[in-house]
């Protein structure tokens, strides 16, 4: 692993995206067909329910390298198993903080209600996350140059 | 007799009696006894009569010596003041006397009236007494330290009265049988255990209720009336008598008098049935609990206090040809046909996401065709000249015909005002109603005076939230059974075996909810006949030797799928309710729960290859490999 060498001007954040496989990766995939372009900075992990995102996924992503997590999601009182979104943002909640006091920025995760038919909010959504982490800079676990 | 001076030894309420009698006879009467005031044994207000009809009552004074003439005929008593009375180790009392305080009262004759004794003399021996001389029984059985003896009444507490006597009998007769038939109180006699249940049960939840009231006054005859044997107490008239009855809580509910027994033809009264609790098994369960009306005590428009307001399901009842008021649409106030009646639609509903004043952010569907349909029955069968006005931020007829409907409806003359009162004001001596209204569509301030005004209330959730809890079905944030999809399976709970339909689910009209129900039912018969039930491959999974069984998992479940097996000390997965979220996965502490082909190893790996997923790297990987 190489020193992250790079200026901000060139700087392509990393972010990953955790889907929820009934609104939020079905957005995704609607987006797609309709062919409206978001950022490719965005790589997305497919999950059953937010519900299943613990910290530990969270933090082994920043761990890896990655600028920017961000939980898309079903509505709340939409959720397809009821709760699990609620779950989800209580546990984004706590990692934010510890996030801010490890000095990792809590700005780097977030969550994102979308359903499934919303795929321009989908698009809107990264489109806006990548701009932020654009001017909040490299993550400071990040090791690699990247062209995305 | 007349004119004679008569002495009375005792304090209770055969001496009373005795000195009562012996006034209206003449005499002249003076009580002594040995108790002091406040501890005299005679009922409080049969003291007080006998002090107001004349007779002295001299409570601390014992009888010291009886003297009489040559003659052999009584002179006086000779009394001595009592300084108090000690109780002796065995329970008799022995009173201590204040020395050189004798005196003596002069008098004709002397009655003793100093309470009995039981006589114990032909009681076989074995029988255990007690410090009192009484017969020793236990307190619950009424047994003695003979084998089948038992005792009661008198010889048991001491001389006490006559209703006493046979309270203690007839208890004494219920344990016998007992013992006779060999089964326990509770068993034999579980009705009476129930009555005295259910009447402390019916006091404690009545208290609130009932309107504390004094005892009625019993009527007496004046003092100067008494000089003969003519009852003292003159009886209640009949409206003091029916007063008197209402007090009466009904805490026992039924009287247990057995004659709607004799008079049912068809022998369908069992006055023995009990409550029964069958435990069913089943494979399915449909929730058809249906709604419940809101309550608008709490708004703005005066129900509650202006009885004159009433709801459309009251309005419903009126109309009733066979109900309260014979199917006549009548002000509560005066009992007079209502002319100019105002709906007020969304009573409840449309609140808002903060449920203004308590009310719910849904519409509640049914109440608009309601509306019209009571509009139309008032101006077709009950007054053609009614004055009706319904006040609604839109009237929604969505069905099949509900818009013609609506369309007859306002040919009919019922006016339709745009908007919802703002004030609703009583008039004071004809309790007509004044309603303050912005018509939004001419954007005039009514005030319009009617005689009735019916308010469109909200349906909500029965509040069988128990069942519910216990059936562990979703609930969405009005209360109402979540659906598990709101257009694909509308008849299907967040549990797999568990249908719901109608009100329950949601507001809806008699149509929609036949439909739903038969969805319902259709639901259940294909789950439960079906023969198998295809399983979701992606489901959870526990390994037993991580799981210590704290239960979170079962808490955080919404399918019910996943339990703490108490014998294997482990959680378990209900395959078939599995839905494979994997909820239970994020709260297990030691990571005992895994989703079967979804591991967090699985998505982990996934995320390592997103990250390495850089056109160089790539490249880089294809020209290592040959």
């Amino acid at each position: 692993m190489k020193d992250a060498n790079i200026s901000r001007e060139e700087f392509e954040p990393i972010v990953l995206g955790l889907a929820c496989n009934w609104c939020g990766y079905a957005a995704a995939d609607q987006a797609g067909m309709a062919k409206i372009q978001y950022p490719t900075n965005i790589k997305l992990a497919r999950v059953m329910c937010l519900g299943t995102v613990d910290a530990y996924l969270v933090m082994n992503a920043f761990h890896k390298g990655f600028d920017g997590v961000i939980l898309i999601g079903c509505h709340i009182g939409e959720c397809h198993y009821v709760s699990g979104n609620k779950n989800a943002l209580l546990v984004v909640e706590r990692i934010k903080k510890i996030l801010d006091i490890i000095g990792l920025q809590g700005e780097r995760l977030r969550v994102e209600e979308v359903s499934a038919g919303e795929a321009p909010k989908f698009a809107k959504v990264v489109k806006e996350f990548v701009e932020e982490l654009k001017a909040l800079g490299p993550s400071p676990l990040r090791r690699t140059e990247a062209k995305v | 007799m007349e004119g004679s001076r008569v002495v009375v030894v005792g304090g209770g309420n055969a001496a009373i009696d005795t000195a009562r009698t012996l006034v209206r006879l003449g005499c002249k009467v003076t009580m002594i006894c040995l108790e002091a005031r406040e501890a005299m044994p005679a009922i409080k207000e049969e003291i007080l009569e006998a002090e107001a009809e004349g007779i002295e009552i001299r409570p601390s004074i014992s009888p010291k010596r009886f003297l009489g003439d040559p003659g052999g005929r009584v002179k006086a008593v000779e009394c001595i003041e009592v300084e108090r009375i000690d109780q002796r180790p065995d329970g008799r009392l022995k009173p201590i006397f204040r020395e050189g305080t004798e005196f003596n009262i002069d008098t004709d004759r002397i009655i003793l009236a100093i309470g009995n004794r039981s006589d114990v003399t032909f009681l076989p021996s074995g029988l255990e007494a007690d410090e009192r001389g009484l017969i020793r029984v236990d307190r619950d059985t009424f047994r003695t330290s003979l084998p089948q003896v038992y005792a009661g009444g008198d010889l048991v507490n001491g001389p006490t009265s006559v209703v006493a006597a046979m309270n203690s009998g007839k208890l004494a007769a219920r344990r016998i049988v007992c013992d006779l038939e060999k089964v326990t109180y509770p068993e034999r006699f579980q009705d009476l255990v129930e009555l005295s249940i259910r009447a402390e049960d019916a006091v404690q939840r009545n208290r609130g209720y009932f309107e504390p009231k004094p005892r009625a006054r019993m009527p007496r005859l004046p003092l100067d009336d008494r000089k003969s044997f003519q009852e003292v107490e003159l009886g209640l008239s009949e409206e003091e008598a029916i007063a008197e009855a209402k007090r009466c809580l009904n805490c026992g509910g039924c009287s247990d008098c057995r004659e709607c027994e004799k008079v049912c033809e068809a022998k369908a009264i069992d006055y023995y049935q009990r409550e029964e609790i069958i435990p069913v098994t089943v494979g399915a369960v449909v929730i058809a609990t249906g709604f419940e009306e809101f309550d608008p005590v709490n708004l703005h428009y005066g129900y509650g206090r202006y009885p004159n307001v009433v709801t459309q399901f009251q309005a419903a009842r009126m109309m009733d040809p066979l109900g309260p008021t014979q199917g006549r649409l009548l002000r509560p106030s005066d009992g007079q046909e209502a002319k100019r009646i105002l709906m007020i639609q969304c009573v409840g509903s449309r609140a808002g996401e903060q449920n203004l004043q308590g009310g719910h952010p849904y519409c509640s569907r049914v109440c608009c065709m309601v509306a019209l349909k009571h509009a139309s029955l008032i101006k077709k069968y009950f007054a053609e000249d009614a004055q009706i006005y319904i006040c609604n931020i839109d009237i929604r007829a969505f069905g099949k015909g509900y818009e013609e409907y609506y369309e007859k409806v306002k040919t009919m003359g019922v006016k339709f005002i745009k908007g919802l009162p703002g004030e609703i004001l009583e008039e004071k001596e004809t309790k007509d109603l004044i309603v303050h209204v912005e018509d939004m569509a001419t954007s005039t301030l009514l005030e319009i005076p009617v005689d009735l005004v019916v308010l469109s209330t909200a349906t909500e959730p029965t509040q069988s939230s128990d069942l519910l809890k216990k059936l562990g079905v979703a609930r969405d944030e009005s209360g109402f059974v979540k659906e598990f999809h709101p257009k694909i399976r509308p008849a299907d709970t967040t549990v797999k075996n568990i249908f719901v339909c109608g009100a329950a689910q949601g507001p809806k009209d008699i149509s929609d909810t036949i439909a739903q129900s038969g969805l319902a039912a259709m639901a259940a018969a294909s789950y439960l006949g079906e023969g198998y039930v295809l399983l979701n491959p992606q489901i959870a999974e526990v390994n037993p030797d991580l799981c210590r069984a704290c239960g979170r998992c079962e808490k955080e479940c919404e399918f019910q799928a996943i339990r703490v097996d108490q014998e294997l000390l482990s959680a378990a997965v209900e395959e078939v309710m599995c839905e494979g979220c994997g909820k239970c996965t994020v709260v297990c502490p030691t990571g005992a729960v895994s989703v079967k082909s979804f591991k967090e190893k699985q998505l982990l790996a996934a995320i390592d290859g997103l990250f390495e997923d850089l056109p160089e790297r790539a490249e880089e990987e294809m020209a290592k490999t040959p």
